[in-house]
């Protein structure tokens, strides 16, 4: 029964018992997900460094029974059955209307190689260090208060097998960096933050591309205007919003409500098919885009994931689905079962969401702005069932006759997304995304970006 | 769990003949039952995990491992890595080492929770909320069991049992004006929750309200603060500034504001982790101290900050019993177990009934984007409700307002007499006056 690439592989016969035992019992469907994996979590605030590492195995098991789910999870192997029957126990509690929508079984063995096992404790410390001293020598004015460098790197692999045949292994690795820089000017306090995570080139991203000069540079900057910048006085203005925004009013406040457990639910209910923003609007969803922190060939179910249309040429085309949701609702599959570990279920997350580029330059966009703010990166956003969204802001600056001026402190951006959409205007033709983690119940590594865009008569201050 | 504690001895020994110092061990069994409705559809689950922390120290440096493998080789294994990180870490003259408390503690609960009662409450509550104007998201029952087992190299051995079980439920109203911000609320105790109807009550009240679905415009009224939104404001603004390390650090805004009154005098705030017939018991911290009440706020003045071993060994003072831990990413940090507003003796109803124009804030949108330093925030009130003449008469759309924590604890007037349980708090709503509300749409 073994599929060739899996053979050998002794946490795969252990889910194979469960699939045999389940089997027996009548179940409808069993899912069994197990995870082995090493993480390192190092935290370096000012100069105090704690080094942790957690090595787990544990396992998910998953149930239909005459339509409702049952599901266990256990850290210990010798308790797999048990787990199975508990999960049986908790599906027998009432029966429901779940069903899946059907699939062809997959078998397949995905590997990352990322080789995190060959970077050294010392080589990670020297990597914290480094940022650390370099937001320090950037720190020309002596305004930087207290620094907190965190990272994490995982190592480890997740196996998923089913009663209707799919065997899938992959590679959990990624690495994963986050600096927090403080700082005061006379009674003025002020923190920003840089994030960013790879899953599929490894340490030399957060080492070179995103290296400690780039990071310190950019959160002198951010750190500075917040500490120097001018607030914003109440007002209605024209807004360049830049790819970093962007991205995170696509995931926050447009991308949650096409999570097709929530669309039900909320402000896009019944909207499919339907226009629901300017032509020159195109949002996806995509799950294979090149290096993306979401970026996965299969997800929680054995579903392959794919490139999701959800918004093209303002008309709400597709929403993001798992075998539950598109059975349920008559959808398409779209490889959006996420699990954030063998501790949850696997629920509908975005991957790698953004706004398609348009025809503008960017210079372009800033043009005829007499009196507007250009807003740059954000530290935290929410949204709700409504589409009302809160993006707080670290970085902005002012616009004035079409030019970047000086630093702007606005607080945060706020609005209804679906009514924001009908706002912009225009769409330049770059594009770039930031990395980060989404919180739904469970942890979730997601890109999110888009070009800059302009947006009109916002409310601010 | 037992297994566990029968070696803890051994590991901790052979810590020390290994090189090591001191060793900590810090671990839990997690038992989780949950029953949710989710888009109509059903999923339960009953679930155990355990694993165990090992710090050490060598000195000045320090290591740490987490495992999910508890048996005896695998503890074994964990402590040879939290002592190969140790080594390979650079010292840190300020490490004060693992806490070095030796008290000894059992209190072992065999609880369960029922999760067919529960899955009854949940269809009842599920059933009696759908309505055709209504989107129900979710409508979800957990009960949970945490047991905790603390032991270090000076003696000392504890075992608590924590648990509670929730039922709540998500839902928006779709109006002519289109989907309403969604309308939740929740309920927590320590016995088995079987019924739902206090729950379904005031989910039916709020989701009438918001079939008015009324644009926000710019006004300064007085308000009601819901326990969450209230608690929101105290996790982002205030307790960042009497917690210790903000203290040691000289961040926190308060450092030369404690024994003075600086908040309205109709305040008080305490924390009380002692109560054993509420969800918040915490009877040993995460240091593996006993906890007590700590008056934080008296009358409008600041009286404490609150502290875990290392913080208050690097400030030479003792500590106040307030260390957390999450042993799986190694996350250790000082926060309450239990805060807690003084009640009023009034109700929500009365204070509600006295308002000609103001406005009901149950939840704050974007509220840990608060500046932990400043306290400054500017946030959606979403969602929010409108009071006009006394009643609630329609939900608010687009609200949003732009403060401080510390001009809203000015700001304080009057606590209910009711109250909720809620994660880490017991709080009552609060009137707070003359909050500014900024218009978005």
């Amino acid at each position: 029964m073994h599929s060739q690439h899996l053979e050998g592989n002794k946490l795969f016969d252990g889910l194979e018992r469960v699939l045999k035992h389940g089997e027996k019992l009548g179940l409808d469907y069993i899912e069994v997900r197990g995870e082995e994996f090493t993480m390192t979590n190092i935290e370096l605030v000012d100069e105090h460094i704690n080094y942790h590492r957690r090595s787990e195995r544990g396992f998910f098991v998953r149930v239909l029974y005459k339509g409702s789910w049952g599901q266990s999870c256990t850290t210990t192997e010798k308790k797999l059955l048990e787990a199975l029957e508990q999960a049986y126990k908790a599906a027998k509690t009432s029966p429901g209307t779940v069903s899946l929508k059907e699939i062809k079984p997959i078998k397949d063995n995905v590997r990352k190689g990322l080789k995190i096992g060959n970077i050294s404790p010392e080589e990670k410390i020297e990597l914290l260090r480094d940022i650390r001293t370099s937001i320090l020598d950037k720190d020309k004015k002596g305004l930087v208060k207290s620094t907190k460098v965190r990272y994490r790197d995982k190592e480890g692999r997740k196996y998923i097998m089913t009663s209707e045949g799919t065997e899938i292994s992959h590679d959990t690795d990624y690495v994963w960096r986050y600096v927090w820089v403080s700082g005061k000017l006379g009674e003025k306090s002020q923190g920003v933050r840089d994030e960013r995570g790879d899953s599929w080139r490894g340490f030399k991203v957060l080492e070179v591309e995103y290296g400690p000069e780039k990071v310190a540079e950019i959160l002198i900057r951010r750190l500075y205007g917040q500490l120097e910048g001018k607030a914003v006085r109440p007002g209605t203005y024209d807004i360049v919003v830049a790819p970093e925004v962007v991205g995170v009013i696509a995931h926050e406040a447009l991308g949650h409500l096409v999570e097709a457990d929530l669309t039900m639910s909320g402000a896009l209910a019944n909207k499919l098919g339907e226009k629901i923003a300017p032509d020159h609007i195109n949002i996806v969803d995509d799950g294979r885009l090149e290096n993306g922190f979401g970026t996965e060939i299969y997800d929680d179910e054995g579903v392959p994931t794919r490139r999701v249309e959800i918004i093209k040429n303002g008309v709400l085309t597709e929403v993001l689905t798992n075998r539950e949701y598109a059975q349920k609702f008559n959808l398409k599959l779209t490889g959006n079962a996420r699990a954030e570990d063998y501790t949850y279920p696997p629920i509908i997350r975005m991957r790698n969401t953004f706004f398609l580029p348009g025809d503008y330059s960017r210079d372009e966009l800033f043009e005829g702005i007499r009196d507007g703010i250009y807003v740059v990166s954000f530290v935290g956003g929410q949204a709700d069932l409504s589409s009302s969204f809160h993006v707080g802001v670290q970085e902005a600056y002012y616009i004035k006759n079409g030019e970047i001026m000086g630093p702007a402190y606005i607080g945060a951006i706020t609005g209804v997304a679906l009514e924001w959409l009908w706002k912009i205007d225009a769409l330049a033709n770059d594009l770039d995304f930031e990395t980060g983690r989404c919180g739904k119940g469970q942890e979730a590594l997601v890109s999110s970006g888009g070009p800059h865009i302009r947006v009109r008569g916002i409310k601010l201050g | 769990m037992i297994e566990v504690i029968d070696v803890l001895d051994k590991v901790i020994k052979l810590g020390e003949s290994l090189g090591a110092e001191e060793v900590f061990i810090y671990g839990k069994e997690h038992t989780l039952m949950s029953y949710e409705i989710l888009v109509g559809n059903i999923s339960s689950r009953i679930s155990t995990t355990v694993g165990a922390q090992i710090i050490v120290s060598i000195g000045k440096r320090h290591g740490s491992s987490y495992t999910t493998d508890v048996s005896e080789e695998g503890l074994l294994r964990a402590l040879s890595d939290a002592i190969s990180i140790a080594r390979a870490s650079s010292e840190d003259p300020e490490w004060p080492g693992v806490p070095n408390f030796s008290e000894k503690y059992e209190e072992v609960k065999d609880v369960e929770y029922d999760i067919e009662s529960a899955s009854r409450a949940v269809q009842e509550l599920y059933k009696s909320l759908l309505k055709d104007n209504r989107l129900v998201y979710n409508v979800g029952y957990e009960g949970t069991i945490e047991k905790t087992f603390i032991a270090n190299s000076y003696g000392a051995e504890i075992i608590t049992t924590e648990y509670g079980n929730g039922l709540a439920a998500y839902l928006s109203v779709q109006t002519s004006q289109g989907a309403s911000p969604g309308i939740w609320d929740y309920i927590v105790s320590k016995e088995q929750i079987v019924d739902s109807s206090a729950l379904l009550e005031n989910l039916e009240f709020l989701a009438k309200k918001a079939e008015n679905l009324i644009k926000a415009r710019d006004m300064t009224v007085p308000t009601i603060w819901h326990p969450s939104a209230l608690m929101s404001i105290l996790t982002y603004g205030f307790l960042p500034a009497i917690k210790g390390d903000a203290i040691h650090k000289k961040s926190s805004r308060y450092l030369e504001k404690f024994g003075e009154s600086i908040f309205s005098k109709s305040l008080t705030i305490y924390d009380d982790p002692t109560r054993k017939d509420l969800v918040n018991y915490v009877p040993y911290d995460a240091d593996g101290v006993r906890t007590k009440r700590i008056d934080i706020v008296k009358a409008g003045t600041l009286i404490n900050s609150i502290w875990n071993y290392h913080w208050a060994s690097l400030e030479g003072r003792e500590t106040t019993g307030h260390a957390t831990r999450d042993p799986r990413p190694g996350e250790y940090g000082i926060n309450v177990h239990n805060i807690s507003i003084e009640f009023g003796r009034r109700s929500l109803d009365d204070l509600i009934s006295e308002i000609s124009e103001g406005v009901y804030i149950v939840s704050l949108q974007g509220a840990h984007s608060t500046n932990p330093e400043s306290g400054r925030f500017s946030v959606m009130a979403n969602p929010a409700f409108y009071i006009k003449d006394g009643e609630i008469v329609g939900c608010l759309l687009g609200a949003s307002i732009t403060s401080s924590v510390d001009d809203v604890l000015n700001k304080f007037k009057e606590a209910t007499s009711d109250y909720k349980e809620g994660f880490r708090s017991t709080l009552p709503w609060a009137l707070i006056d003359n909050i500014k509300i900024l218009s978005r749409v």
